[in-house]
């Protein structure tokens, strides 16, 4: 369809896509009430594995979150003007991933009626603590970020909630690996490579959703991006995919070199049967060296349906990713007798299976439906398209 | 619990003693039926007003030797106590009889496995709310007023100790109290510990006779658990993770 | 992207359709509160005045009309956290006196804490966890009778309840039944 045919239906297909996005998170919202209301026996969740598929969706929400914030960094700690025109943007949409990826968190709870209270008794050396404190303030932060770089007379503030910003999302994501690197009882995590590598993580999957939610702006609006713009952006993207890949390699090789970590990775890396398959096809191949070998392709490399198809493969990989260390790091049982063999009713020394049920995925996807819906209202209420033209030549002279 | 609905309150003071007399001949008559009972350390029941204090510190001791295979005793007694049974994947287990073998030389062990009551607990340094505690006398508790079930304590519990309540629960024992959505694990039977008691678990194998399970105060020197600590090499499950806990093992 | 007066332009139709069905569901809602005007005059049921056993409560009835959620709450801190089981606040106090005669149960359409609460309209959240039974009414054994059978100390056989002089005398086993 071309842009003057868009144009005359637009005000509707905006409200057909809110709708849908609105509907989305309403199944979801209502998927979270049942499993509140039954229990989690609803759920594919047990007492083996605790944290299931809402988990998967919600981290990588808020690892995505705090990602997305990178392209604002790049442009007020960093000084890049192009992606100054893209800071409000990337603000809006951390603020809206991390609102979708906490819904779901706290809709998991065994008790989401007792939010005040995670809200007001805190114990400040759980590190969950910790992030509760650091999602709120980050909300905070960044909503001034925000008015600092929409609000002419603020303008000149910007750098330092810019910072301000950077530091703390960085604060916010070493915290969210930490969660699982700070437990020494199983042995995928326990490490304490797992608070940067969330960290780049979160670099890759954020770049990869601002690329899809920018061309998507633009195809609305029938606007181009300027292919100088999104060769710099799809470069960057290899760059954040392969810095993940190292961390994953690290990570594997220091445990393959310790003798008792050995039937763990054996598992995880070869007949764990669906986490192997979503390790190397899923996370490997699918979600880095195709993705990978596409942006760097000399010849389609550079168009946008490729890079749109990168950035999809990347943020599959992504899930597929979270999924192998969250729930495989669960179904690999503990290690409570080293060098026996254990068994016993609480399933001791089994591998345990997880089916997620549809209420799980139901509530997951809901998440992702409020992070939509709260971008597709706000870019259509306030100026987040990033305009590269008028921003350059008008901001340049104001700030340095 | 004098508040109770006591309909013999008006008793004259003769049927009192009488009462009285009874009860030590009971008291008597049970100790002659019940071998095991030396095997109780007497706690002497704290005062009601009296808060716990770290002066004690409870712990159990397990002589694998005498814990048999096939055998469930404390496990029924546990589920018993505190109203739960069933071994579906979401069903919760305090306490679990489990079997090891070493595979280099076939030796095998049976034992029962609950919450370690660590020192240094880590299902407390991770619980977000506080609602994992450990009390004074080294008990390690769910405050489910506070529990908001985030099921992070379940995640980094090295004994796996922890369940978590999948669906409504009707008729608990209102010692007990536990219900749908909070984490929860053994309490040591802190309810009867509180009394002057012991363990379900630790009775129930005792009065069966296998006095597998030694449960008493590690710190007062006297008492049979600290004696036999002393005297006989025992180990803690995991000790290269420095929790120093209070369920100690023997003959593994 | 789009300026408000368009936007306003754009929710005409909108605007009216949203107020036409918030007139609509406020006068429904109006008219079925009608419907179900009760003998007492109102819709919600009158909290139920049951008798408790016992011949007084631990405080006056004003009292505790408006400080037992916090004389409840700090007792629970102290019972969890300390282990102080004093009597006078303890829940299972409350509720030996105060379940009813007939369902044994502070719960219920006539309970004793679920009426007022139904009427005041506050969740009630004591009882996901908390049993709504006094501890004589259900299947679980005292804590008394174990200690009786284990407890050498005649301290412990002095401190007995009346009621528990009768109890049997056989091996309380637990072991070797099936699960």
């Amino acid at each position: 369809m071309n842009i003057d045919a868009f144009r005359k239906i637009e005000g509707r297909a905006f409200y057909a896509l809110a709708g849908l996005l609105g509907l989305v998170a309403l199944i979801g919202l209502g998927a979270a009430h049942y499993m509140e209301t039954h229990g989690h026996v609803v759920t594919g969740m047990n007492n083996q594995i605790v944290w299931g598929l809402p988990h998967v969706f919600a981290i990588f929400m808020i690892v995505a979150a705090s990602g997305v914030l990178n392209i604002a960094s790049i442009g007020s700690v960093f000084g890049k003007p192009v992606y100054k025109a893209r800071a409000p943007l990337s603000g809006l949409l951390a603020i809206a991933l991390l609102a979708g990826g906490l819904t779901v968190l706290m809709l998991d709870l065994g008790r989401p009626d007792r939010l005040i209270v995670a809200m007001t008794h805190f114990n400040f050396k759980s590190i969950f603590a910790l992030n509760v404190i650091l999602y709120t303030g980050f909300f905070a932060i960044v909503a001034i970020y925000i008015w600092t770089m929409m609000d002419r007379k603020m303008y000149a503030y910007s750098k330092y909630a810019g910072f301000s910003a950077f530091i703390w999302r960085l604060a916010l994501t070493t915290a969210t690996g930490s969660i699982f690197g700070f437990l020494v009882a199983r042995q995928a995590y326990n490490s304490a490579i797992l608070a940067p590598m969330f960290i780049i993580m979160s670099f890759s999957f954020g770049l990869a959703v601002f690329i899809l939610v920018q061309s998507f702006m633009y195809a609305w609006n029938g606007m181009k991006l300027d292919p100088a713009i999104l060769r710099r952006m799809k470069n960057l993207l290899a760059t954040f995919a392969g810095a993940v890949l190292y961390f994953t390699i690290v990570y594997h090789l220091t445990n393959l070199y310790f003798a008792k970590q050995a039937s763990f990775e054996r598992f995880i890396l070869l007949d764990g049967g669906v986490f192997t398959n979503l390790f190397w096809v899923g996370h490997i191949l699918i979600g880095t060296l195709i993705p990978i070998g596409l942006l760097l392709h000399p010849t389609i490399g550079a168009k946008l349906k490729t890079v749109l198809l990168a950035s999809s493969l990347i943020i599959l990989g992504g899930f597929a990713q979270l999924y192998v260390l969250l729930i495989g790091g669960q179904a690999f049982p503990l290690d409570i007798f080293p060098g026996m063999q254990v068994s016993s009713s609480f399933f001791d020394g089994a591998i345990q299976h997880y089916s997620p049920t549809l209420p799980e995925f139901l509530l997951g996807l809901g998440g992702l439906g409020i992070a939509l819906l709260i971008t597709t209202i706000a870019v259509r209420v306030l100026n987040f398209l990033p305009r590269d033209d008028a921003h350059h030549s008008s901001k340049v002279a104001a700030t340095d | 619990m004098s508040h109770n609905v006591d309909k013999t309150n008006d008793d004259k003071p003769s049927d009192g003693s009488r009462r009285q007399f009874i009860g030590y001949g009971a008291a008597m008559a049970g100790l002659a039926i019940a071998p095991g009972v030396t095997l109780f350390d007497l706690a002497h029941g704290r005062a009601p007003e009296e808060a716990a204090s770290n002066k004690v510190r409870w712990g159990m001791l397990i002589d694998t030797g005498k814990c048999a295979s096939g055998c469930n005793d404390c496990v029924s007694a546990c589920g018993k106590e505190n109203g739960f049974s069933g071994s579906r994947e979401t069903d919760s287990q305090w306490i679990r009889k489990v079997e090891i073998k070493d595979l280099r030389n076939g030796q095998s062990h049976s034992l029962p496995m609950m919450c370690q009551h660590c020192e240094h607990p880590p299902c407390v340094d991770v619980c977000p709310t506080g609602a994992s505690f450990k009390r004074a006398d080294g008990i390690v508790l769910v405050d489910r007023h506070i529990c908001i079930g985030c099921r992070y304590c379940m995640m980094a519990c090295p004994y796996k100790a922890r369940s978590f309540v999948h669906e409504e629960l009707h008729d608990q024992n209102p010692d007990v109290p536990r219900g749908k959505g909070c984490v929860e694990s053994c309490t040591l039977c802190v309810h009867r510990v509180d009394k002057g008691g012991q363990p379900a678990c630790a009775e129930a194998c005792s009065e069966a006779g296998h006095n597998a399970i030694l449960f008493g105060d590690l710190n007062d020197q006297n008492s049979e658990i600290s004696k036999r600590v002393t005297k006989l090499a025992t180990t803690q499950v995991r000790a290269d993770l420095g929790l120093n806990v209070g369920i100690r093992y023997q003959g593994i | 992207m789009v300026s408000l007066v368009k936007l306003r332009a754009m929710l005409r139709w909108q605007r009216r359709a949203l107020l036409v069905t918030l007139l609509a569901a406020g006068s429904i809602a109006t008219a079925s509160a009608d419907a179900h005007v009760g003998s007492s005059g109102s819709r919600v049921a009158m909290p139920v005045h049951t008798e408790a056993s016992g011949d007084k409560c631990v405080k006056d009835t004003p009292y505790m009309r408006r400080h037992h959620m916090d004389v409840l709450k700090h007792q629970r801190n102290d019972t969890m956290r300390k282990g102080i089981r004093t009597t006078e606040f303890s829940l299972q106090g409350c509720i030996d006196c105060h379940a009813d005669k007939q369902t044994n149960s502070v719960l219920g359409k006539d309970g004793f804490c679920q009426s007022c609460h139904s009427y005041a309209a506050v969740k009630l959240d004591c009882f996901e966890c908390h049993s709504s039974k006094p501890k004589a009414a259900t299947a679980f054994r005292s804590i008394d009778k174990q200690s009786m059978k284990a407890g050498a100390e005649s301290g412990l056989a002095a401190k007995m309840p009346q009621e528990m002089q009768a109890v049997s005398l056989e091996p309380n086993t637990t072991g070797g039944a099936s699960k």
